[in-house]
């Protein structure tokens, strides 16, 4: 089914992206519709700037409503759009819903995958654009990207170079988005399947002292959104102590690397040490 | 050029700030720009912004950052 008509639901950077790539590509935008967290979005200003309808609506109950009532052919794009869309929805066969995703479905299905990819210690990851399909982030891939996860990468970092891909791959899949040529490729069932729900967090939170030091510093890595509290701060507990981890920084070729791991605590700081490498762990 | 308009070039090189007078309205800085440029006030001007200062009002325009990063001990 050829779409006659585009609307894009999400927040933030990346439908502001898909939007710019429609309007670059002449192709008509019916509106834009803001589903999360908007006090810092750009999005409402690059409508008005733009001149394309904008609609801020959270409750999902609206937003169901909203998309119960298109009634012709409508490609809607969800980009960083929390909404999920519900059986009903789905069923309105006027709509054809392509979603962004923030890793390789099937690995990392559900949310925070960013988190997930680093705190697993995957070597790559990437996004995918798929067909939504009741069962959350598993249905067909229109398009996948991978990306590299370096030794540094923060939870921030990969966020953001989701983000980035996210936008170039939807720019390519445009227009074959609009003319139904795309491809459809039912999800690979590889056996590294992964859901987390938001709640989800790696370790319960908890730094364990026993990991190599890789190992935890994957996980600091991974709850590093910055100032971002998209999790609470990660913990530690040492000779019955419960420490706040406030920072951390990581040095290699440390002069005070040892040949075997070693852990110390003093003035709040954790050090762990292995080789040539030293994790500082400022604690609260 | 000032030290805060070089730290908001760093993040938004495009962007031009000294026409803005919202940088969030007008859509010059959204939330993953404001964290790296919190980061950056932090590094730079040596001083601790925490995430409940991290609100529209306090990142309007130039004079607002300004005034919060006086607020938190920065020297300009």
């Amino acid at each position: 089914m050829k779409p006659e008509r585009i609307i894009i639901v999400g927040t933030g950077r990346l439908p502001c992206a898909c939007l710019e790539a429609c309007l670059a590509g002449l192709v008509p935008v019916a509106g834009v519709v803001e589903s999360g967290d908007h006090a810092f979005s750009p999005l409402a200003a690059l409508c008005q700037r733009r001149k394309v309808k904008y609609t801020l609506m959270l409750d999902r109950e609206q937003l169901s409503q909203l998309f119960l009532s298109i009634n012709q052919p409508t490609l809607v794009v969800s980009a960083y759009n929390y909404f999920i869309f519900p059986q009903r929805v789905l069923d309105n066969r006027t709509l054809n819903v392509v979603n962004f995703h923030n890793s390789l479905i099937p690995r990392h299905r559900g949310r925070n995958a960013p988190t997930w990819s680093i705190y697993e210690m995957d070597a790559i990851t990437g996004i995918t654009w798929h067909q939504v399909h009741p069962v959350v982030d598993m249905g067909d891939v229109i398009t996948q990207r991978k990306i590299e996860i370096g030794r540094d990468t923060t939870a921030l970092d990969l966020t953001l170079e989701t983000l980035t891909v996210a936008a170039q791959a939807f720019q390519e899949i445009l227009p074959s988005l609009l003319d139904g040529s795309y491809a459809r490729t039912p999800v690979k069932k590889n056996g590294e399947e992964s859901y987390h729900r938001s709640t989800d967090v790696p370790n319960g939170g908890v730094l364990d002292l026993g990991w190599s030091l890789d190992r935890a510093h994957a996980f600091l890595r991974a709850l590093d959104y910055g100032k971002f509290a998209v999790f609470a701060p990660p913990k530690a507990h040492f000779l019955g102590m419960d420490l706040a981890i406030t920072n951390y920084r990581i040095q290699r070729n440390s002069p005070n690397g040892s040949g075997k791991p070693s852990l110390t605590f003093r003035d709040n700081q954790l050090v762990l040490r292995s080789e040539d490498v030293e994790l500082s762990i400022t604690c609260g | 050029m000032s030290d805060l308009i070089r730290t908001l070039k760093a993040i938004r090189p495009e962007a031009d700030f000294s026409e803005s007078s919202n940088f969030i309205e007008e859509g010059l800085l959204d939330s993953f720009d404001l964290i790296l440029l919190v980061s950056a006030l932090d590094k730079n001007f040596g001083i601790s912004i925490q995430g409940t200062d991290i609100v529209p009002e306090n990142f309007r325009n130039v004079q607002t950052i300004e005034a919060l990063l006086r607020k938190k001990g920065a020297r300009l």
